[in-house]
């Protein structure tokens, strides 16, 4: 019964949600860094993402495969301690080199901050109740924009202060197990000043859903998730005024986790943005992800 | 549990809908068509390639001014002109145009380039110090 009881732990540690990250458009987008979803008193999670643009779907629901490469490579920290026994609060700091036909830039991408509130604990272990976790975050403009951005390749952020509220649900059941993740953000409008525009650019809500679930062999786990975006047009007023349009698109992605001793683990995960949903006004994505993390327990 | 996710990947598979990407072409607009009309300052405007952009390539296009019962006579606005590369669809612009007067009224666009595919918009304006004053605006896909 202990046995298992541990290896459900640790099970729920790893089925923490992959980063949700958006790309839709010119090296930027949403993510929430990484929770801790086990019984784990704080973590640090060290990952290096490897994404290139296939194709780019336009308003009027035309995809074209992309003939010229954009490639991102995000290398990112996440930390995230446990306080107040229930709280949480996280830290995600990516670093970006965007490679485009024009050159390379390396630079800051948009850090986020997170505070959680595991408000359904599984202390009971019951055999149907999932763990819940609610978490704020708060993204940082940190990185430079497609707005301040003159030649598009050192565009490394969506530009916005952003506010999120989201929840993760968590289940495991002997050797499957299951999540999901909802969040909603706000990002607050932008006022720029440079030979494009002077006025202000105006985003608006955003939104994500993922679903993922997964099967353990001993201490390897194979899980599969689906995700979907969406955000809200932007709005452009000032010396250029336009009205923009919705972005949305969804994600596939595979992933395979091990176990190692001593609380390390390691993973490897594929993404596809080019297989699911019902994409506009996007660029879409394939990327591959591996993961090390180190865990500590209360 | 494996019938729920059967179920989830079938009802959310994407059906795309490719299409070659278009190259962008070299019209020779007429100019007593004057389909670029400067509304506010009662101008003309003609547009031409002369060589078109693409992913990788900068273009550069010819524009003049002229008054619709006189098309053939080419005269300057009293602005600034500045041309500004905008994806409306996502709020953004490109890299910045070159502006070169070739004479009386007739000025050359270069360094035009558009910095993803996509819906673009060529907008051809007047400027008071910042303020735009009139401009036309030519879409292109590429």
């Amino acid at each position: 019964m202990l046995k298992k009881l541990r290896f459900n732990l640790l099970i729920l540690a790893l089925i923490a949600p992959e980063a949700l990250m958006a790309a839709a458009c010119c090296g930027g987008g949403f993510a929430i860094p990484t929770l801790i979803t086990g019984d784990d008193k704080a973590q640090v999670t060290t990952s290096y993402s490897y994404s290139k643009i296939d194709t780019d779907v336009f308003t009027n629901g035309i995809w074209q495969k992309r003939s010229s490469d954009d490639i991102s490579n995000i290398y990112k920290i996440d930390v995230a301690r446990i306080f107040l026994d229930r709280f949480q609060a996280g830290l995600s700091v990516p670093i970006q080199t965007r490679t485009l036909a024009s050159g390379t830039s390396t630079g800051l991408g948009d850090v986020t901050g997170l505070i959680g509130y595991e408000y359904l604990p599984d202390w009971t272990y019951s055999p149907w109740r999932p763990r819940g976790i609610g978490f704020l975050t708060l993204t940082l403009p940190t990185g430079k924009s497609i707005y301040e951005s003159t030649t598009g390749l050192d565009s490394r952020g969506r530009g916005f202060f952003s506010i999120g509220l989201g929840t993760t649900l968590t289940k495991t059941w002997i050797n499957w197990d299951a999540n999901t993740t909802l969040e909603v953000h706000k990002s607050f409008d932008k006022v720029v000043s440079n030979s494009q525009n002077v006025g202000n650019i105006m985003p608006g809500f955003g939104n994500s859903l993922s679903i993922g679930a997964g099967y353990s062999i001993g201490d390897l786990r194979l899980g599969s998730s689906l995700s979907w975006f969406n955000e809200d047009a932007i709005n452009v007023e000032g010396t250029t005024s336009s009205k923009g349009s919705e972005q949305k698109y969804a994600a596939l992605t595979a992933s395979a986790n091990y176990l190692f001793k001593d609380n390390w683990a390691g993973s490897l995960s594929y993404t596809d943005q080019t297989v699911l949903g019902d994409p506009t006004n996007t660029t879409l994505s394939k990327s591959v992800q591996i993961s090390l993390q180190k865990r500590w327990a209360r | 549990m494996r019938y729920l996710i059967l179920f989830l990947f079938l009802v959310a598979c994407a059906k795309p809908n490719y299409q070659e990407a278009a190259p962008v072409t070299v019209e020779n607009q007429k100019a007593e068509n004057c389909n670029l009309f400067l509304s506010v300052k009662r101008l003309c405007t003609t547009f031409e390639w002369e060589s078109a952009p693409n992913v990788t390539t900068p273009g550069s296009f010819l524009f003049k001014f002229y008054v619709q019962e006189t098309p053939t006579v080419f005269s300057d606005p009293t602005e600034t002109v500045f041309v500004q590369l905008w994806m409306p669809s996502m709020g953004h612009g490109s890299t910045p145009v070159t502006v070169e007067k070739i004479k009386a009224g007739e000025y050359r666009a270069s360094d035009v380039f558009f910095i993803m595919p996509g819906e673009w918009e060529i907008r051809i304006q007047l400027k008071d110090a910042q303020n735009v004053v009139d401009q036309v605006v030519k879409k292109i896909t590429l």
